[in-house]
């Protein structure tokens, strides 16, 4: 009790009003539909988990989803550590164009992507096409099952390694590495002795990301695993949708949900056990090591290349293929005829194909905003009072990774279509704000831990410094803290932004008519009964998307960039701009 | 470190900046809605393609503000289910007379009689009025026909897994999320109705289906159950009525269409008001024009629908009416068939696709 002489008023009202919002947003409509689901007019039913343990297909499924949860992480480690490495530790030609690649997988995801690697490798697409004027006897639909998706997601979740490992890499202390070499350790000593050590905090948070992407993981197995390889998550998306099995959707995700938090437990107990400071106090930047062996100097550059021929294939496919019309789309022959604007005219001079992309950017810019905001505020609570309270805090956060978000959204728009006590007597079904709401909430877990993890990078003594210098705790946050978190602050803000722009589980129970979001209307097109066109209209809006997703990359995240420089070059830059 | 703060400062601006254009959007549109409350919210699955803007259009020449939502028939009927206690839709349409008795039997329509219902077959009208017919639809299996003569052509679903030479030459559905999909399930299953069997369908029957499952193609993605006939992936498909003419010439290929003896499931789409606090009259008056021979006639010539209203059925489409004296539609009992939907989807969701 000691500590409440620390707590001031506004962190007391702020941490209140979280509560309520957990509360009225989290803890209470994802109640409500499990009490629905569970506890229905017929009673408790047994005979529900019946059904799920003695259908294969259900079973296999769960197993399918584990089997990608726990071999994503380690596959995407190395795949996303060798291009960190490749970008910033050894020295390798054409750095600049292996980073743009590198990038891609940043504004490039879910269907679209999905999309691009079935158009490319799939059994019209190209590189099938070419193989089999080499191998005229293979399969040409090879690329199926688990091999292909565990493919296609090792690449395609690479991108929070290239955010905040490759962030966090290069602001280690060059000196402890040079230290290392001076004590005679070689370069890949230094990189398992000296090196990841102190990223531990990301190297964590990164595998909870990977083991949920892959429990959850939803396009790829739909489109590439077909039916050898069928995960968890779009049954529970199909039963979902239909009331009548709502029940068999609750205890798959409790499936799901168990697995999280078995590895969440874990994590926790890992982190409590001590970190390694990952920031260095002297600024002293990395060099990028040239490799003396040749063979291995030849074999990381191709391998880097490699890697970036694999990213930018699909994504120029589907920059191809949505100048081309339905006909060439259904029969995958590209000609020079092949070729128009139409659909890029469709969409851009149609009201109707333009206003759901205003929608979504403002949603989404508002979700991301919101959500930063508190985590940010909320994190540093957490990270500073360690006590049972805030691990309790800690806990609640995290229940939106334990239901699935369709079944979140279905909660929010039952529990709130009458009034409730707890927001004031409002209904909140149908109006504006309920879609924000949502889509803060799911975007919570995950932007917690990554600013969690960036206050680990912010060296206490700095801090301590400033305090006995007499600055207020306020001032010395914004002074000193924030400009280390600031690049992890504004990569959130981006992702966050991307990750929201086009979604659809969550947007098609709560968005209000008036504002369509652009992830309904992608949905909506690909459906047969909406028919052929809007599988060609699909294409260009996945481009578009794709265009905004890099702008605000490039914005926030380039400036994020030198927001570092400027961080660890001083005056000198500062003078220059 | 006043960088960082010009940073912040910009990116804030540029946030802000975006966000008031969000939020100009939908304030406008929000404040036009308040302002003249004869605005009308109309949900419904059949307004996708260019349709929606055709019946907007359409109806700003009558008075009528509509905000057109479109959804797929499955979650336009969920959301109408979730947002039951405080419903933003006045009127639905499009989704079939099982779905709109759903919606009935939890006392979310208000009950209407249009003014054209009197042009209307009988049979087809709801007899406490709370939705009325609008269009019939039909789903059956399809063929090149420049590929397959009409006589090599199959006869029955059955034919599809007792002939070993189409193996993974015919399309199933990769989900039972749609209404035709469905139709495709319950048509063979409704021959084999036998009270003691599981889920009242006999074993034979399910046998039967999970073949039907087993050797079927599934659908790649971006690709349709039209489109993957007309390249030559399958030989057999299966589409609805209104699509027929409209994939014919899209994609330039002629269709055959297969009438089992037993006939082809016909649906009938449907229109409703929802029950609110108030039904404005501007609903009303909307649903007694949406369903007159006027527009069902311009929208059966436009988009290959075929109305009940019996004065606008001159104006339908000619192919689809080639394609409608072709199959005669299967006696079933869509009572039946809607209590026992879910239950079915389920037990093929989860024991049969796999």
């Amino acid at each position: 009790m000691i500590r409440l002489k620390r707590f001031n008023l506004g962190m007391f009202l702020f941490v209140a009003a979280f509560l309520w919002f957990i509360l009225a947003f989290v803890v209470v409509p994802n109640f409500s539909i499990i009490k629905s689901v569970f506890f229905s007019a017929d009673g408790v039913s047994t005979e529900r988990l019946q059904a799920i343990v003695s259908s294969q297909r259900a079973v296999r499924g769960i197993k399918n989803s584990f089997l990608l949860a726990v071999t994503l992480p380690v596959t995407t480690t190395i795949i996303g550590i060798l291009e960190v490495l490749f970008l910033e530790y050894f020295d390798i030609k054409g750095r600049k164009l292996l980073k743009v690649a590198y990038m891609i997988p940043l504004v490039f995801g879910g269907v679209m992507l999905a999309n691009g690697y079935m158009f490319t490798y799939g059994s019209r697409g190209f590189i099938t096409t070419s193989l089999l004027t080499i191998f005229p006897h293979m399969n040409p639909a090879w690329f199926r099952g688990y091999g292909a998706v565990l493919f296609l997601m090792s690449f395609a979740c690479t991108s929070t390694y290239m955010i905040f490992f490759r962030n966090a890499f290069t602001n280690i202390d060059y000196q402890t590495i040079e230290a290392a070499r001076g004590l005679g350790s070689s370069d890949f000593k230094i990189l398992f002795k000296v090196v990841f050590p102190t990223l531990k905090p990301i190297f964590l948070t990164c595998t909870i990301l990977l083991f949920q992407t892959g429990l959850m993981a939803m396009a790829a197995p739909l489109m590439i695993g077909g039916r050898d390889f069928e995960t968890i998550s779009p049954l529970i998306l199909t039963f979902t949708q239909r009331p009548s099995s709502r029940t068999l959707a609750a205890v798959l995700s409790f499936f799901l949900g168990l697995m999280q938090l078995v590895l969440l437990y874990i994590i926790q107990r890992n982190e409590r056990k001590g970190n390694f400071l990952s920031i260095s106090k002297v600024k002293t930047t990395i060099k990028r090591v040239h490799i003396h062996s040749k063979p291995l100097n030849l074999l990381s550059h191709l391998t880097a290349y490699l890697f970036a021929f694999i990213n930018a294939i699909p994504l120029i496919v589907v920059l191809l293929f949505s100048f081309t019309d339905y006909q060439t789309i259904s029969s995958r022959h590209i000609t020079l005829k092949s070729f128009s604007l139409e659909n890029y005219q469709l969409i851009l001079t149609s009201d109707t194909a333009y206003r759901p992309f205003v929608t979504s950017v403002f949603y989404a810019t508002a979700a991301s905003i919101i959500v930063v905001l508190m985590m940010m505020v909320i994190a540093r609570f957490i990270f500073k009072y360690r006590n049972r309270f805030s691990t309790i805090l800690e806990m609640l956060i995290h229940i939106p990774w334990v239901f699935p978000g369709l079944m979140f959204a279905l909660g929010l728009v039952m529990t709130y279509s009458h009034p409730h006590a707890i927001v004031f007597n409002n209904v909140l079904t149908g109006s504006l704000v309920i879609m924000l709401i949502a889509y803060v909430v799911v975007l919570m877990p995950k932007t917690f831990r990554f600013l969690k993890a960036s206050y680990y990078g912010v060296d206490q003594s700095l801090e301590d410094a400033a305090k006995i210098l007499g600055a207020k705790p306020l001032y010395s946050y914004i002074k000193i803290v924030l400009p280390i978190i600031l690049p992890t602050v504004l990569a959130m803000l981006a992702i966050n932004f991307n990750g929201k722009l086009s979604d659809y589980d969550l947007s098609v129970f709560l968005y209000n008519p008036i504002a369509k979001p652009v992830g309904v209307v992608i949905r909506s097109n690909s459906s047969s009964e909406s028919g052929i066109e809007g599988i060609a209209l699909n294409f260009v809006y996945s481009v578009l998307l794709m265009a905004i997703n890099s702008l605000v990359f490039f914005f926030v995240y380039a400036d994020g960039k030198n927001t570092i420089k400027n961080l660890f070059n001083g005056r000198k830059t500062k003078n220059e701009s | 470190m006043k960088n960082i703060f010009k940073i912040f400062f910009v990116s804030a601006l540029f946030f802000s900046i975006l966000a008031g254009c969000g939020v100009k959007k939908t304030g406008e549109s929000a404040s036009k809605d308040t302002s003249k409350n004869e605005k009308i919210v109309v949900y419904s699955n059949s307004v996708s393609n260019g349709r929606g803007d055709f019946l907007k259009e359409e109806a700003k020449k009558k008075g009528f503000k509509l905000e057109v939502v479109d959804l797929g028939g499955n979650d336009l009927f969920n959301r109408l289910i979730a947002e039951k206690d405080a419903p933003v839709a006045d009127v639905t349409f499009g989704m079939n007379q099982m779905m709109f008795a759903t919606l009935k039997k939890k006392g979310m329509l208000s009950a209407y009689s249009p003014k054209w219902i009197d042009k209307v077959d009988k049979n087809l009208i709801d007899k406490d009025s709370k939705f009325s017919p609008l269009s019939e639809q039909r789903v059956f299996m399809i063929y090149n026909s420049d590929k397959i003569k009409k006589n090599k052509a199959i006869k029955d679903w059955k034919d599809l897994y007792t002939n070993s030479d189409l193996k993974g030459k015919y399309i199933v559905p990769t989900n039972l999320g749609g209404a035709t999909s469905n139709a495709v399930v319950y048509t063979q299953l409704m021959n084999f109705q036998d009270k003691s069997g599981k889920l009242d369908i006999s074993a034979k029957s399910w046998d039967n289906l999970d073949k039907f499952f087993k050797n079927g193609a599934i659908l790649s993605e971006g690709q349709t159950e039209v489109a993957a006939l007309a390249n030559g992936d399958v030989d057999y498909s299966y589409t609805f009525l209104s699509n027929i003419p409209v994939v014919e010439q899209k994609l330039g290929v002629k269709l055959g269409v297969v009438n089992p003896p037993y006939g082809v499931p016909q649906t009938v789409e449907q229109v409703g008001i929802l029950k609110k606090k108030h039904v404005s009259e501007s609903s009303k008056k909307f649903v007694d024009w949406l369903g007159t021979s006027e527009f069902q006639g311009k929208w059966a010539k436009k988009f290959g629908t075929a109305p009940v209203n019996k004065d606008a059925q001159s104006s339908i489409n000619s192919r689809v009416k080639e394609v409608m004296k072709e199959t005669t539609p299967q006696k079933i009992d869509y009572s039946f068939v809607n209590d026992h939907t879910a239950k079915w989807v389920e037990n093929i969701e989860l024991n049969i696709l796999k």
